[in-house]
């Protein structure tokens, strides 16, 4: 009893102190207003302008753990991969495995296998549905014309669909509206042996505009723990076009295209050969192509239609080898109700996947060749309680696939702004992670798929909180638990659903302006993982599971404008420690600065060191797989680039 | 007992703590104001020291319009500098574009950063009518626009091209003229 009056008592004054902390805005805020458009210009001319962080205020609007990296956050890190980018996400856990493959999750689950992240790059799903999972070592574009990176930590299953279970990218590229002209870089160094790309825009006539661009990147291989060498080296050559048509007022039509070719090697150890087979090159080459068509009707209902194919070689004899070709056909309407209440927008989507698998020793599928589809239906509707204050979202997605038939993927959310700077939001969703061609199909030398594997579900529990004190600090903070059912196991040599499992965590990121010349990006993160005992279940790697994910991470990202022309960019970055006892890494804090000079608007010279605390450092084990895993080094490498 | 009572003062403190922080927070935005709160005001002053010759309009009418083309860096801040704001005893309303062909009849353009790459032609497709545009993009001015914005040692100033601004038949008051930081009278390239 005093328990529960206690929790009352502090719920109460909680009330008040959020209470008084927004009348104090309100009130303070409009004697402002009224001030700054009273005054001349003389007094507006007076008038010193504060340092404010350049964070979307309508951010401020969103009830989800969105993060946004902008093309400052990109260019300012040195990174030259989007794996690296995502490294300055707070609660994001990326870590390399080899010089090509990456584990990269959100909240945990992470492997290379790691299958409960959705990857989007403009609209088109890099998510494999043959091996669930991302080949992230393909998803590459000039950095440079990305406009931002949009990342949502938890289920975004209500509006993205099956397998965005614990987070979703959105990678969004430049319009060719805004990259006319030419633009060249090249570079190297010791790990980015030698890279070059070129990108080339133009508008031709009123309406139209477009790009080509070319990328080339050769690596050096990583260092291997062992008396052999790593034998990892790669390169990749990426190329596109996109193409920017505003036939009317209210038409926009967009059509991109990309292909790409690489080399991947890396070292096999096979239990029934004793020395590693070293220098094993995969083969991948793919392209895809998509069209969008954007329709406004009025100003408040806009139509969007929007078709890709895709096609994913991969020629590997040994492991994942083979090919598919997706296509992918989605509409979608958003219109506002005369009222202004409600924002509706539902949408409707066909994708078709076939595959044929290229069986080995070590994996093969039953049956190698196999064609799947997936219906999607959703509806979401933004309600407005209190104009631009209180807004709550329901909606849900429905989806039936060849494999479990229906899906139903609901969500609750609610904003509350409680003044322009500060607002809370909360969720409830459901998402599941459909089962791939992998989990039901394959036979390898430890496991086979289960034909009548379900779907993984997750219900996630979201509270977050965004706050601006000051114009020059930005906050935002989320805490979740994540309740997981029917989860992966193997009994035996089966695929099983019989894992529960919790999760809780929280995720806090900072924006900070010190000064004209000095702004800062921080980010921390807690993560548990609790997989509970199951006396049905015979699969016994409870722990390993847990022990994938790092349960502290933080990062510091440091922007300084030095006088002519220069900038000095930091990141320090701290992870901690893996505890799989089969994938046990210890914790690691690394440095990657970089420093540029811009002679002239349009030239940029730049020197980025990366990894630069230790020689070399190991980032994660990747287990079930037969290539080795290989320890991340020290590197340099310059860079000039030209944009006329 | 003890323990519940320094859990509430502990709570109470925290409490007082961040109400004191946001009135502290909340003392310096009087005095101070963000760079696009600032800019927004910019615009509200132009309204009322420019004067449009008169266009039959609809929308023109009945309200004024101030357009945003492209990414719009000022976000809600516009809406709660302008508020309920009238010019010439007609209404203020703001207008986002983000396409160049979306554009209608708007008194004043704000040209965002973004659409730098094409900036000529979003002035061509304008140029000739009475439509005061405004950026705060380098060498607007020079490439053909009217007002340019920019920040001089933490403050705003703003640089005009008279010859473009004639063209269109507005009429930019004197005290505007006498303010701006430079004159300029470029051609539309």
């Amino acid at each position: 009893m005093m328990k529960i009056r206690g929790m009352v008592l502090f719920r109460k004054k909680t009330t008040v102190i959020l209470l008084c902390l927004c009348f104090s805005h309100i009130i303070l805020g409009s004697i402002r207003e009224k001030e700054l458009t009273e005054m001349s210009f003389e007094e507006l001319m007076n008038i010193e302008i504060t340092l404010a962080t350049r964070r979307e205020n309508k951010l401020m609007e969103v009830p989800a753990a969105v993060y946004v990296l902008t093309q400052e956050d990109i260019q300012r890190s040195g990174f030259r991969t989007v794996p690296d980018l995502l490294r300055l996400v707070p609660g994001f856990e990326v870590a390399r495995i080899d010089a090509s493959k990456w584990a990269i999750s959100a909240r945990g689950f992470n492997n290379f296998f790691a299958n409960k992240l959705l990857v989007l790059v403009d609209g088109r799903s890099a998510y494999s549905p043959v091996f669930s999972g991302v080949l992230w070592e393909v998803q590459d574009m000039l950095l440079e014309d990305i406009e931002r990176i949009e990342v949502i930590r938890g289920p975004g299953a209500t509006l993205w669909g099956s397998n965005a279970v614990t987070g979703v990218i959105n990678i969004i590229t430049k319009s060719s509206r805004e990259t006319h002209g030419l633009y060249a870089e090249t570079g190297g160094g010791t790990e980015e042996k030698v890279f070059g790309g070129v990108r080339f825009g133009k508008q031709l006539g009123d309406r139209f505009h477009f790009r080509v661009h070319a990328k080339y990147s050769n690596r050096d291989e990583a260092l291997s723990g062992t008396d052999y060498p790593a034998a990892d080296a790669w390169y990749l050559f990426n190329s596109g076009f996109r193409m920017d048509w505003n036939a009317g007022q209210n038409e926009q039509f967009t059509i991109h295209g990309n292909m790409y070719r690489g080399d991947m090697n890396q070292t096999l150890e096979l239990p029934y050969i004793s020395r590693p087979i070293l220098d094993y090159v995969t083969k991948e080459y793919g392209g895809n192509i998509l069209g969008r068509w954007k329709h406004t009707v009025s100003e408040r209902s806009e139509m969007i239609l929007q078709t890709y194919y895709d096609y994913v070689n991969r020629n590997d004899e040994i492991l994942l080898g083979g090919s598919y070709y997706t296509v992918d056909i989605d509409f979608q309407h958003q219109l506002v109700l005369r009222n202004n209440r409600h924002r509706i927008i539902w949408g409707a989507g066909y994708r078709l996947t076939s595959d044929n698998i290229q069986n080995s020793e070590l994996a093969y599928f039953d049956p190698a060749k196999d064609s799947y589809m997936l219906f999607s239906l959703f509806i979401q509707d933004e309600i407005s309680l209190i104009d631009h204050r209180l807004h709550l979202i329901l909606g849900s997605k429905m989806e039936h696939n060849d494999f479990t038939g229906f899906e139903f993927q609901p969500n609750i959310r609610m904003n509350w702004r409680i003044n322009p700077n500060h607002s809370i939001w909360t969720a409830v969703s459901k998402a599941v992670r459909m089962p791939s061609r992998s989990d039901r199909d394959i036979y390898n030398l430890v496991a086979r798929g289960n034909p009548s594997f379900r779907s993984e579900e997750l219900y996630a529990f979201e509270i977050g909180d965004r706050f601006r004190p000051k114009n020059w600090i930005y906050l935002d903070g989320t805490v979740f638990y994540n309740r997981y059912h029917d989860a992966l196991t193997i009994e035996g040599t089966v695929f099983g659903n019989k894992k529960e499992a919790n999760a809780f965590g929280c995720e806090i990121g900072m924006d900070l302006v010190l000064k004209p010349w000095w702004e800062m990006r921080l980010g921390y993160s807690f993560f548990s993982l609790d997989v509970l005992p199951n006396p049905e279940s015979i699969d016994t790697r409870r722990e390993n599971t847990e022990g994938d994910s790092p349960r502290n991470q933080a990062f510091l990202h440091s922007f300084v404008n030095l006088p002519w022309n220069c900038d000095l960019d930091v990141v320090l970055r701290y992870v901690d420690s893996l505890t799989n006892p089969i994938n046990s890494v210890p914790a690691y804090t690394d440095i990657d600065v970089r420093f540029a000079w811009h002679p002239t608007r349009s030239v940029e010279i730049m020197l980025a060191g990366q990894n630069l605390v230790q020689k070399s450092h190991d980032e994660f084990t990747a287990t079930w797989v037969p290539f080795m895993s290989t320890r991340i080094q020290r590197a340099v490498y310059g860079k000039v680039a030209i944009s006329l | 007992m003890i323990l519940k009572n320094k859990k509430t003062t502990t709570i109470l403190l925290a409490g007082i703590l961040a109400a004191g922080l946001s009135v502290h927070a909340q003392g310096l935005y009087t005095r101070n104001a963000t760079e696009y709160e600032v800019k927004a005001a910019f615009l509200y002053n132009f309204a009322k020291f420019v004067t449009w010759p008169s266009v039959r309009n609809d929308v023109s009418d009945s309200s004024f319009v101030i357009g945003i083309l492209g990414k719009d860096p000022f976000g809600n801040v516009i809406e709660q500098v302008m508020g309920n704001k009238t010019v010439l005893g007609k209404q203020i309303q703001i207008i986002r574009y983000q396409t160049i062909n979306q554009l209608q009849y708007c008194h004043i353009l704000f040209i965002s950063d973004s659409e730098k790459g094409h900036i000529r032609s979003v002035l061509k497709s304008v140029s000739g009518q009475p439509i005061l545009t405004v950026s705060d993009m380098d060498d607007f001015v020079e490439t053909g626009g009217m007002i340019r914005l920019y920040v001089d040692n933490n403050k705003i100033r703003f640089e005009i091209n008279v010859h473009v601004s004639e063209q269109a038949h507005l009429k930019l008051s004197s005290k505007m003229l006498h303010l701006a930081t430079n004159l300029k009278n470029y051609d539309q390239r």
